[in-house]
Formats: C-alpha cells, structure tokens, sequence
C-alpha cells in the first residue's frame, strides 16, 4: 500500500528532525556563511515547500509501483489456478501489454464461457504441472467434452511457464461403494427408511450427512481426500445417531474394478460421486442402553 | 463532473484548479487514459470523479479570487535557431 503525500511529508520532516547535520537546517559546512532564513520555521518556508515538492514526486513514483506490481503475476500455484479458472471457452487469446489476455469487449455471454467450476493445479513426482478440471451440470461436477479439454489444453500450453509439461486431468468422478450399520435412536429415526420420525417432511439424516460430506470434498476446488475416520465422524454427528459402523468402503477409478480404501484416498479425477446402487446402509436400534 | 481545459493549463494545473490538492492526480489521469505529463488541449474534457479528494479551503480560494493554474509549458521544439536547451538529447548538435 502506497503512502499518501501526507504521510511522506511527514517521513521526512521526521527524518530531517532526527538528523544531527540537518538539524535547524544550519549550513552543513563550517565555511559557509550561515544564512538565517534557512532554519525557518514558517509553514511556508522553503526547504518545506522542497519537503512537498520530493513528497510529492515520490508519491507518484509509489502509485506507478504499487499499480504495476498489481498488474505483475508471478506463475505460483495460486495465480495458475486463477488461471484456469479464467478460461473462457470459443474465444481467442490476445498478446497485450506483455501477456496473453482475453479480449471480453462486445463479448455478451462472458459469464457462460467460463466453464471450469473446479480445478485442482498439483506437482507431479515427474515435474509436470496436473491440472484436474471439473465443469457444473444442474448441479453436479462433471468433465468437459474431449473438444473444450482439447481447447482447454491448447489454452493452458499458452498461459504456462515454457519447458514445463503439462498433463490435464479432464475425467468422470471417481465412484465409491460404502455399506455401513448405524445403530440409531429408535425414537427418532425409522430403522427401515432412515427417515426422521418427528416431522411430516422426509428427512433422512444419514443421507444427508454423507452427502454433504461428498460435497465439501469439492465444494471450492478439486482433489480434496476422502478420509474414513473423518467420513465416520460425520455420520455419527447426525441426527439421531449413536454409533456407526463400516462394513464395506471402496473406490474405483476409470475402468479399474473397486478397491478397499486404506484410511483415505485422494481421487484420481478430482472429486468423487456415489451411485444410489452402491450405498448401502443398514439401520439397527441402539441397545446399548437400559431401559 | 467534466471540466473544460482551458489554455495553458497542465493536468496537474486543472485537478488543482477544481480538487485544491493533487492526491487524486493519477486517479484523474488513468480515469481519462492520459499520462500526468501530457499536453492537454484548451478545450479538451476531462472527467473527475465525484469521489475525487478534495482540499475545499483552496479550491474555493481559488473560485472566490477568481484564480486559475495556468503554468503548462508548450516547448517549440521546431524553433531551431534559438540557441537554448533543445529539451532532448541528440548524439551530435
């Protein structure tokens, strides 16, 4: 943040205060002649009327600094992720002001073109740059057609430091399967539905609970891990729930059959989705307590 | 609010003449897509913005007194017979 005139002024009226030489502003040579004036203390005297004139030439020389250091973007993660969110889809890149930018001038449907909802940018262990990108569909995270991951990439070559690779991640979620026994408050929830008990809407907080938990996986960007212990945890928050169990939780990917997973799982595609077929929970009623 | 550029008058002359101090100088100039040292037109429009900082005890001494900045410079640079300062910096005279 650049300092006003005023705050510079005072900087070196401060500075000129505290140093020894400069003190009263006396002449800095014992042969010169001293000249009274010079250590005024008018409001209008001249070597103020200098302090303005550098506190002013410095301002500007700040505000032209802080403004391009606004417009500078360093190729860390963060701006190349604000990179691949700003893809815009059907339009052709401009080389201006020393960067490739899009020109949105006429451009009516700006806001529909830009197509990436989520992205995740990752360092490979072979030094490449993996972009996994997710689109929205009524709702849901899916992957873009082969044309626009094609554009995408073509796009991302541009935008990218040279001599490094890049491998986009364009692929559907991976799938889970889980089957879990939750022991339930009988009072509350149906051990047959799932369903709450007190209210005339239908509420099944399991379900919720995990789908919820799916979501915040993706909910601002790609690649979040699906942990089981933290999985667990939020199903046992829900309503009327006393404690939960894991029979079966697994993952797949592409074309590979389901495997168990190990503690977590980071997915492969950048975020994962379940089929309604391959969630199975069973309710049980919690009779752990007398009475 | 658009001001009239009037003759000789720098930008740092007519954001003066109307804000009474220069702290939204380069505000002005982005906003009109000048640079602070362009010679402005007699004539010419520029925009202040309404949110603009304002020193109100100079601006309106400048009103009351009937004062206006005028202190730009036009530097003839085709005058090739005077012998002064060319203001550039040739390799050979």
């Amino acid at each position: 943040m650049s300092r006003t005139i005023q705050q510079i002024q005072q900087d070196i009226i401060t500075a000129k205060a505290a140093a020894a030489d400069l003190s009263a502003l006396e002449v800095l040579t014992t042969q010169e002649q001293i000249i009274t004036s010079a250590d005024s203390s008018s409001k209008v005297a001249i070597w103020r009327l200098w302090v303005y004139i550098f506190a002013f030439v410095l301002w500007i020389h700040e505000q032209i600094v802080e403004a391009n250091a606004k417009n500078s973007r360093p190729q860390n993660l963060p701006n190349f992720i604000a990179t691949v969110l700003n893809y815009y889809d059907g339009l052709d890149l401009v080389w201006k002001d020393g960067s490739f930018q899009y020109d949105l001038t006429n451009v009516a449907d700006a806001g529909s073109r830009q197509i990436i909802a989520r992205t995740a940018v990752l360092e490979s262990n072979d030094e490449e740059i993996v972009v996994k990108v997710a689109t929205l569909n009524g709702g849901d995270l899916q992957p873009l057609t082969s044309d626009q991951a094609n554009r995408l990439l073509v796009y991302l070559k541009k935008m990218k430091v040279p001599g490094i690779p890049i491998r986009l991640v364009n692929q559907t979620a991976d799938l889970l399967r889980i089957n879990i026994t939750v022991y339930v408050n009988t009072l509350i929830i149906d051990t047959i539905s799932g369903n709450l008990l007190n209210t005339t809407d239908v509420v099944n907080p399991v379900q919720d609970a995990i789908n919820n938990y799916l979501a915040s996986l993706s909910q601002y960007e790609l690649n979040g891990i699906f942990v089981n212990q933290h999985f667990l945890d939020t199903i046992l928050k829900a309503t009327g729930v006393e404690l939960v169990e894991a029979n079966e939780l697994k993952w797949k990917y592409a074309a590979y059959p389901f495997q168990d997973i190990d503690k977590w799982k980071v997915s492969e595609a950048g975020y994962f989705k379940i089929n309604d077929a391959d969630l199975i929970i069973n309710y049980l009623p919690y009779g752990l307590v007398n009475g | 609010m658009q001001k009239l550029v009037l003759h000789n008058q720098s930008l740092l002359d007519l954001v003066l003449n109307h804000c009474g101090c220069l702290d939204s100088l380069l505000v002005i100039a982005i906003l009109n897509g000048l640079s602070i040292t362009d010679d402005l037109v007699p004539g010419q429009i520029v925009t202040i913005p309404s949110d603009s900082i304002v020193d109100t005890v100079i601006r309106d001494y400048y009103y009351l007194n009937n004062i206006t900045p005028a202190f730009a410079i036009q530097i003839q640079n085709n005058i090739s017979t005077d012998y002064v300062f060319p203001y550039t910096f040739p390799l050979s005279f």
